[in-house]
């Protein structure tokens, strides 16, 4: 349901923003109010707190004719507004020195809308006696699939976010839900323990819950086997990525290297391949968050722009990238609802949504069959983009070795992924015919500005570096 | 806050209650090359309430987040949910820290004698100054200074405030060379101002920028024997808190650590400098110095690991409190380690890699994996020296931890004092 607080504080919103337009050609406030919890479940502990994801509070950004100036703040009132508006001029003061030097940016375009957006939940909610009792559940059989099995958690995590973006003309507002229930076993032997995760994220208590039990020995399994894991002989080999490396390539290797702001500091290498060749002909790449349901799928982004799906790379060529407001009108095109804030307390940047390659025509069979000696990679342990240069380092938590078509018992973990972007995604020979996006992640900007993210694509065969 | 705790006092079902209040001031600046693109100010506050329910001598606890725009009702009404919750996740029991005298002292800091606003123009001019190249440049810089106000209340009495003042820059010094460009990252993170220091670091990283733009592609089929592998500054850091886990409280509950008190952290077979670390609560200029954790345990230090072995545990109030631990040292911020006898210069004496700059440098605390790619690296045969890229390392952490030879040079991190090069032995270079 839409935050009853936000509404309280709408035409308050209103209010300001018309005063704010008295001084200058633009103004706009957003409102973000995002609730929900977080419980945990381990072997030891359980645990309630609000979401990691919680905020509340506004921030009004202003344009004074040559830059964007933005104030953070955690309430508005009747009684604070005159002082908010105050302050807001006084804090956001630039002096001469410092106005007399700004990029070159025009007024938002601001026009006219107004609308009202909302995505339930779908099925039942759950209470939090049912979480924790489900939860406990997929504990205790978890432990009891082995006795290898020393430790393990299950998460669950829910947010509930509601936003409010007004205007001159554009009066919006949005509220949408999403949820992940995680579990982490981990097995022992001595002094030797691995772990391995499984997530169920969906817009669906049940079905979120539902994954990750028709998971659980599986994953439970996985922790095992890791146990007898070995470090990989580092080299280059043909690699069959799962559907959550295949989103980790998508989003480190290409996503954040069209992110536009990146365009607009000169720090993109891919500003210069626009309708050129970046990868195999099978690579079809989106971004969107109307592209998919799925973690980062909302109606309208923190710029107040509708959200898109955007078609990246087309046949191997690169289209276009993703932009926020400002970074368009510095580049002079359109924005592709892809500004994105950390929280009300942070600044918008260009940010992936969910991100993803299209599915292909290969059976994942056949892709295992023709492989010599290589590896089939799994679990996203984390990854580090590098837009200017196009290295790439993706972590996976293990890889399956592969010889002769066959998969041979071998497990290696962890496993790195390097090289050069254009050289892994041109290697990409098979695309499977199966599809999953993982509504579960977190990106960074560099090493800051945490957003929601979601990722994946098919399984892809390519040839990279390993260690 | 009052409206909160007069609520709370009067909540029947809590038996125990802290709140978490920090509240923010910033002065940001965005540049795009050294242009300004957009500037930000905050003034926001944060307050989370944790309440604890006892039961059959159990202790459950739920936290929420509290916002001031609330009313009586609202309160009670995420009190009263709280408390339900609470219900649902009875652990063993345990006290909260009750209150110690301790003088808080003001900040030693440079960054409150001045306005924000004057003193981020101080600091965007030490930035600018050093951006004085003709192929060398910042294509991006962030600038960013925050008052922190932090408060911890419980209800056994512990009512205690400090300010903390930080300041971050994140620059991306790029250079060009024949048609491409290169860049690197730099994130600066201070709590006093010292434009000659920050100018000097940004000379520093532009000069790696041009470093990354001269690098050539290691080939690591030429190496010579015994090549070693030396690394810095954050990965350093990354190494010692490694050792350190196995000595946190909540490792240790949740019978996850690998190594107990007692135990050489460095193996049996010592050749490598011996470790010596302390956590400590504060350190000149280390950022996340505070005189008090977020349970409002007054922070002391306390030796960790002398001469490699593991001598005392620290960590959370309420994993020391589970253990029996007579007074928990709660978390403490800054990790210190002793330097080691060898100067960079000695280290470099035969032939070596230094990473410079990772793509980020992974440290596996269960499966032992040491590695990653490497983005710039200084690579000397013996006879010269040549930036290089494009190649990744890999180790196992146990078989390397006591060899490894820590530098006589020491760094200060937000988090951490200590050796500021290591050499690694026995790390695959590919």
């Amino acid at each position: 349901m839409y935050s009853k607080y936000l509404q309280s504080r709408h035409d308050l919103c209103l209010e300001l923003v018309a005063r704010l337009n008295k001084i200058y050609p633009y103004a706009a406030i957003l409102g973000k109010h995002v609730s929900g919890s977080t419980i945990r479940v381990s072997s030891t502990i359980t645990s309630v707190s609000d979401t990691m994801e919680k905020q509340c509070g506004f921030v009004a950004k202003i344009y004074n004719g040559r830059t964007y100036s933005e104030y953070s703040f955690s309430d508005i009132s009747e009684k604070t507004i005159d002082k908010l508006e105050k302050e807001i001029i006084k804090k956001t003061a630039l002096d001469d020195e410092l106005l007399n030097n700004h990029v070159d940016v025009k007024v938002m375009k601001d026009e006219p809308l107004k609308e009202d957006f909302y995505r339930p939940v779908e099925g039942k909610i759950f209470s939090k006696e049912e979480i924790i009792a489900r939860l406990r559940e997929i504990l205790a059989r978890t432990h009891s699939y082995s006795e290898k099995i020393a430790f393990c958690m299950s998460i669950f995590t829910h947010y509930e976010t509601s936003a409010l973006f007004v205007s001159k003309n554009r009066d919006l507002t949005q509220n949408y839900t999403w949820m992940n229930v995680i579990l982490v076993p981990f097995a022992r032997e001595g002094g030797n323990m691995k772990s391995s995760r499984c997530v169920g994220a969906y817009n669906s208590y049940e079905e979120s819950f539902r994954y990750v039990e028709e998971h659980l020995e599986e994953t439970a399994q996985t922790a095992i086997d890791l146990l007898s894991s070995t470090l990989i002989k580092p080299g280059v080999y043909d690699i069959i990525t799962d559907p959550t490396i295949t989103g980790l390539i998508a989003h480190e290797a290409f996503g954040h290297g069209v992110e536009m702001d990146m365009f607009v500091k000169n720090r993109a290498k891919s500003m210069h391949y626009l309708n050129k060749e970046v990868a195999s002909p099978l690579v079809e790449m989106h971004d969107g968050a109307s592209a998919v349901l799925s973690a980062a799928s909302y109606f309208f982004d923190d710029d107040g722009v509708l959200a898109h799906d955007t078609l990246i790379i087309k046949e191997g060529i690169l289209q276009t990238g993703i932009s926020d407001e400002v970074s368009a009108l510095q580049l002079g095109t359109e924005p592709t609802g892809n500004g994105r804030r950390e929280s009300y307390k942070r600044k918008a940047y260009t940010r992936m949504t969910n991100t993803f390659f299209s599915k292909g025509n290969d059976k994942l069979e056949d892709m295992i069959k023709s492989i010599k000696h290589g590896y089939m990679l799994f679990e996203t342990d984390n990854g580090m983009e590098d837009p200017k240069n196009w290295n790439i380092q993706c972590v996976c938590a293990y890889g399956k070795e592969i010889k002769n078509g066959k998969f041979t018992g071998k497990i290696v973990a962890p496993v790195v992924m390097s090289g050069y972007v254009p050289d892994l995604l041109k290697s990409i020979s098979m695309v499977s015919d199966e599809f999953e996006v993982i509504g579960s992640g977190h990106c960074g900007k560099g090493y800051k500005e945490w957003v929601c993210v979601s990722d994946g694509g098919p399984h892809l065969k390519a040839r990279c570096k390993l260690s | 806050m009052k409206k909160l705790l007069r609520v709370l006092n009067k909540s029947k079902g809590v038996s125990a209650y802290k709140i978490n209040v920090k509240e923010t001031e910033s002065c940001e600046l965005f540049y795009v090359g050294k242009k300004l693109e957009t500037n930000r100010a905050s003034n926001v506050i944060d307050y989370e309430v944790t309440i604890y329910v006892d039961k059959d001598e159990q202790r459950g606890n739920a936290s929420f987040t509290y916002y001031p725009y609330m009313d009586e009702k609202e309160i009670k009404e995420k009190i009263a949910d709280a408390i339900f919750s609470a219900g649902f996740t009875l652990n063993k029991f345990y006290e909260l820290p009750s209150p110690t005298e301790v003088e808080i002292k003001e900040p030693e800091t440079n960054l409150n004698k001045k306005s924000f606003n004057k003193l981020i123009k101080a600091v965007e001019k030490a930035v600018f100054k050093a951006d004085k190249y003709h192929d060398g440049y910042l294509s991006a810089t962030e600038i960013f200074l925050y008052k922190i106000k932090s408060r911890i209340v419980n209800s056994k009495g512990v009512d205690i405030s400090y300010l903390t003042y930080q300041g971050n820059i994140e620059t991306i010094p790029s250079w060009r060379r024949k048609g491409e460009e290169v860049e690197v990252y730099n994130m600066s993170k201070f709590s006093s101002f010292d434009p000659k220091e920050i100018a000097k670091e940004i000379k520093e990283v532009l000069l790696l920028a041009k470093d990354r733009s001269r690098a050539k592609k290691l080939n690591v089929k030429r190496l010579p024997e015994n090549v070693k592998i030396i690394i810095q500054d954050e990965e350093v850091e990354q190494v010692f808190r490694d050792f350190a886990m196995d000595l946190n409280y909540s490792l240790i509950y949740q019978k996850m650590n690998l190594k107990n008190v007692g135990d050489n952290l460095q193996g049996e077979d010592v050749s490598g400098d011996k470790l010596n670390l302390k956590a400590v609560p504060n350190y000149p200029n280390a950022m996340n110095s505070c005189p008090v954790d977020d349970d409002g345990v007054v922070l002391k230090e306390v030796e960790l690991v002398k001469d490699g072995v593991a001598l005392n545990t620290f960590g959370p109030y309420r994993f020391g409190y589970y253990l029996g631990v007579e007074k928990p040292t709660g978390n403490l911020p800054v990790m210190v380690v002793k330097e080691g006898k060898k100067t960079l210069e000695e280290m470099e004496r035969t032939p070596y890699i230094r990473c410079i700059r990772f793509s980020g440098m992974q440290l596996d605390h269960h499966s032992g994996f040491i590695g990653g790619e490497v983005r710039l690296g200084i690579y000397f045969d013996g006879k010269k020296t040549y930036p290089v890229t494009g190649f990744s390392i890999a180790g196992h952490f146990d078989k390397i931890k006591g060899k490894i030879v820590y530098s006589q040079e020491t760094a200060t991190r937000p988090g951490y004092h200590g050796p500021k090069y290591l050499e690694l032995p026995d790390m695959a270079i590919v």
